[in-house]
C-alpha cells in the first residue's frame, strides 16, 4: 500500500531545488503566518506544527534526501484543486471587504484507477404513510438496484418504522431471485423512527467496512423522526469517522428537511428532495450508478486563515449543491467522481495587511482514495492575491458570478423562511416576491409561480405550505449546480 | 461599505450580489456609463404578482418598439426574453435590443439596462440594475422588481424613451 506524505516544500512553499537559505527564509515566513500566537485561527497550530515539522527534515541534507525518494514514490497527485478568485487584486481600504474563491477539485490523469466495489446499504422507510405508490416505487427502485450489482459489492437492505429489520443482511446478492423476493414481502406499518432505521443500517455496513469500498447508506423516508435527532446526528459522526457516507432522501412534504440536511452534509452525503414517487426510481438507480465512478469518499477541505481573514461561508456548488456545515472543521465537501469536479464556493471577509501581496489562506484539500484503499491523500496550496491602490475594473469571472447569482437567490429563500419562523410576515412576503421577479428575469418562471403563489397565501392567511416550501428550497438549490456537459 | 442602489442594504465592498434584495453590485465602480442627474426615488407603490392571468397580453411576434425621435418601429419576435441596452465590446452577452446607434450611452442607456419578458399572461420588464433606472409611463421602477407593460406604454431607459405596441407590422 502506498502512503500519502504532506508535501513539505509547498508546506514552505519553496521549490524542490530550494537551497538550505531559501528553506531557512521561507519557514521564518511561514511561521509568521501561522503561530498561534498571532494567528487565532482554531487550526492554525496544526499548520504551525507541520511548518516545523517540514523545516526539521528540509534543514538535515540527510532527512531531506529520504524524504525525496519517499515522496517520489508516492507518485503524482490523484486529485488537485483549481482556483478562480473573484478578482485578480485587492484594493488597500481601511474596511473589511469581500473576495470570493470557487475552489474546483479535479481528478488528474494519474487517477485513473479501477471502480471501487460498493457496500451500500438501502434504509427504507416503511411507516403507514408509504402505504401505496410511496413503498411500491422504492421497492421497484431497490430491485432495479439489486439488478445493476456486481459480483464484488455487498448489498444490504433495513427496512424500518417503529423498530427497525434487516430484511437482506450485508452480502454479495449472489441469489438475486430470492432477494428480489425478500424485497416484495416489505409491508407498510407503524410510525417513523429514524434512529433504528440509521443504527441498524449502519451495523449492516460496518460488517463489510473497508477502505477500497464506497461505503454508503441511503435513507430513503418521508416521514419526521421525533426526540431522536441529536442521537442520530451523533452516529452520523461516528459513520463520518469509518468513511460511511450517508445519503437522505425525503419523499413528499412531511420530512424535517433541515435535518436531512444536517445529517447528509456532517457525512459528506447527499441530500434531496424527491417531490413525487414517480421519480424515486430514477433518482434512486442514478444516485447509486453515479457512486461507481467515485476516486475519493470523505474529501475534506482545511481552510486556515491568515491574520485578518475570516472565511464567512462555503457552499458547495458542484456536482450537487449543497450546503457545507460552518461548525466542522476541515469541512466536509463529499465524494469526488473521477469524471466530475467538485466545486466549493469560499467567501472570506479581508481586512488588507501592507505589503504587495495579501496571504488569505492556506487550502489542504484531504480525501480517502478508494482503489488504493489510501486514506488521508492531500494537497496543499495558499490562496493570495496582489494589493493595489487602484480599483479594478474587470468584471468577476462568468463561473462565480453564475454561482452566487444563483446561490444569493437560494439565501434569499432561506432569509424568508427564517421571516416567517420570526413572525414577520410583511418581511417574509417581500422576500418571496423579491425572489419571484428574480427568478422570472432568470427564466425560472415556474419556480416564480410558487414563490408568488406562497407570497400570496402567506399575505392572506399567515401560512405557508410545507410543500412550496420545500419545492422552493430545494428548486432554487438546483439551480447553483452548473448545467451538466454531456461527455 | 457600499450601499445597494435597490434596497440600500450595506454590504462589504467586493460583495457581488445584495444578500437582500439580490440585485448584482460589481458594476457600482465599474459602470462608465454617464451619469444623469435626475435624482432616483425610492418607489412606494407596491408591485408583485403582476404576471398572473387576467392582463391583456400580445399576440405571439406581435411586439413592436419604436424609438421615439427616430423613424424606426423594431419587430421582436421568437424569444420569451429581450436583453435591452447597449452593445459593448466589453459586453458578455450582446443585447437583443441594441441601443447604441440611438445615441445610448449619451442619453443614459447601461450595458445591460432592461430584460423584456413575454410569455403566454402578457409582457413585462424588470430593470437589471441600470445606473439611470428605468420608467414606465413616468414611474421609476425597482430594480429586479417585474412590472408589466401594455399596449402603448411609454418606457425610458436612463433619457432615451421609446414605446411599446402589440400588434402586427403594418399597424
Amino acid at each position: 500500500m502506498q502512503q500519502s506524505l504532506p508535501d513539505l516544500y509547498a508546506c514552505l512553499g519553496v521549490a524542490r531545488s530550494a537551497t538550505l537559505e531559501e528553506i531557512r527564509q521561507a519557514f521564518r515566513q511561514a511561521a509568521r503566518r501561522f503561530h498561534p500566537d498571532g494567528n487565532p485561527d482554531p487550526s492554525a497550530s496544526e499548520e504551525f506544527k507541520l511548518i516545523s515539522h517540514s523545516y526539521d527534515i528540509l534543514s538535515d541534507p540527510q532527512r531531506r534526501t529520504e524524504y525525496d525518494a519517499l515522496f517520489e514514490a508516492a507518485g503524482m497527485p490523484l486529485f488537485v484543486p483549481q482556483l478562480i478568485a473573484s478578482r485578480n487584486q485587492m484594493l488597500r481600504l481601511n474596511e473589511p471587504q469581500v473576495i470570493y474563491f470557487l475552489v474546483d477539485i479535479r481528478a488528474t490523469l494519474w487517477s485513473n484507477l479501477p471502480d471501487p466495489p460498493l457496500n451500500i446499504c438501502l434504509v427504507i422507510d416503511r411507516s403507514n404513510s408509504m402505504q401505496g405508490p410511496r413503498l411500491e416505487q422504492v421497492k421497484s427502485a431497490a430491485r432495479q438496484i439489486i439488478e445493476g450489482l456486481n459480483a464484488e459489492d455487498t448489498f444490504s437492505i433495513v427496512a424500518f418504522s417503529d423498530r427497525a429489520e434487516v430484511i437482506v443482511p450485508a452480502q454479495p446478492v449472489v441469489n438475486k431471485a430470492a432477494t428480489l423476493n425478500k424485497v416484495a414481502a416489505i409491508n407498510p406499518g407503524g410510525g417513523t423512527e429514524i434512529l433504528q432505521g440509521l443504527l441498524t443500517g449502519l451495523l449492516e455496513i460496518q460488517r463489510n467496512l473497508n477502505s477500497k469500498s464506497v461505503n454508503h447508506l441511503i435513507l430513503l423516508t418521508d416521514g419526521r423522526t421525533y426526540g431522536d435527532e441529536d442521537n442520530c446526528m451523533l452516529l452520523a459522526t461516528l459513520a463520518e469517522g469509518d468513511s460511511i457516507t450517508v445519503s437522505g432522501l425525503g419523499i413528499g412534504d412531511e420530512w424535517n428537511d433541515s435535518f436531512l440536511d444536517q445529517l447528509a452534509s456532517a457525512t459528506g452525503g447527499e441530500s434531496r428532495y424527491i417531490s413525487s414517487p414517480a421519480v424515486v426510481t430514477r433518482l434512486l438507480t442514478e444516485h447509486v450508478r453515479g457512486m461507481a465512478g467515485t476516486l475519493a469518499q470523505r474529501l475534506r477541505l482545511q481552510v486556515t486563515c491568515d491574520p485578518g481573514v475570516n472565511l464567512k461561508s462555503a457552499f458547495k456548488v458542484s456536482p450537487q449543491a449543497q450546503p457545507v456545515p460552518m461548525d466542522l472543521q476541515p469541512l466536509r465537501i463529499g465524494s469526488l467522481r473521477r469524471d466530475e469536479p467538485v466545486s466549493v464556493l469560499l467567501e472570506f471577509v479581508v481586512r488588507t495587511s501592507d505589503g504587495s501581496v495579501q496571504n488569505l489562506a492556506r487550502l489542504t484539500v484531504i480525501g480517502d482514495v478508494l482503489s488504493l484503499g489510501r486514506p488521508d491523500e492531500r494537497y496543499m496550496l495558499d490562496l493570495q492575491t496582489k494589493l493595489t491602490e487602484a480599483p479594478e475594473m474587470t468584471p468577476p469571472p462568468l463561473a462565480i458570478v453564475n454561482a452566487l447569482d444563483k446561490l444569493t437567490l437560494y439565501r434569499l429563500q432561506e432569509k424568508a423562511w427564517a421571516a416567517v419562523d420570526e413572525g414577520d410576515v410583511l418581511k417574509a412576503t417581500t422576500r418571496l416576491e423579491t425572489l419571484a421577479t428574480r427568478l422570472i428575469a432568470d427564466g425560472e418562471g415556474e419556480l416564480a409561480k410558487v414563490a408568488l403563489a406562497e407570497a400570496y397565501r402567506l399575505g392572506q392567511t399567515r401560512q405557508i405550505s410545507a410543500e412550496a416550501r420545500k419545492r422552493i428550497k430545494y428548486g432554487t438549490r438546483a439551480l447553483i449546480a452548473p448545467p451538466k456537459s454531456k461527455p | 461599505m457600499i450601499i445597494c442602489p435597490n434596497c440600500r442594504h450595506t454590504e462589504y465592498p467586493g460583495t457581488l450580489f445584495c444578500s437582500e434584495c439580490g440585485a448584482r453590485l460589481w458594476e457600482l465602480s465599474a459602470e462608465e456609463t454617464a451619469h444623469l442627474t435626475d435624482s432616483f426615488k425610492q418607489p412606494t407603490q407596491k408591485l408583485g404578482s403582476e404576471l398572473l392571468p387576467g392582463h391583456t397580453a400580445p399576440m405571439a411576434g406581435s411586439i413592436a418598439i419604436r424609438i421615439q425621435g427616430s423613424p424606426d418601429r423594431l419587430q421582436l419576435t421568437g424569444k420569451a426574453e429581450y436583453l435591452l441596452g447597449r452593445g459593448d465590446p466589453k459586453n458578455e452577452v450582446p443585447p437583443d435590443l441594441d441601443l447604441g446607434p440611438y445615441n445610448g450611452q449619451q442619453m443614459g442607456v447601461s450595458r445591460r439596462h432592461a430584460t423584456l419578458l413575454y410569455n403566454e399572461f402578457g409582457l413585462g420588464i424588470v430593470d437589471l440594475g441600470s445606473t439611470n433606472g428605468t420608467l414606465v409611463n413616468g414611474r421609476l421602477l425597482t430594480v429586479g422588481k417585474l412590472q408589466t407593460l401594455r399596449d402603448g406604454d411609454e418606457i425610458k431607459l436612463g433619457k432615451l424613451a421609446l414605446n411599446v405596441y402589440f400588434g402586427p407590422e403594418n399597424q
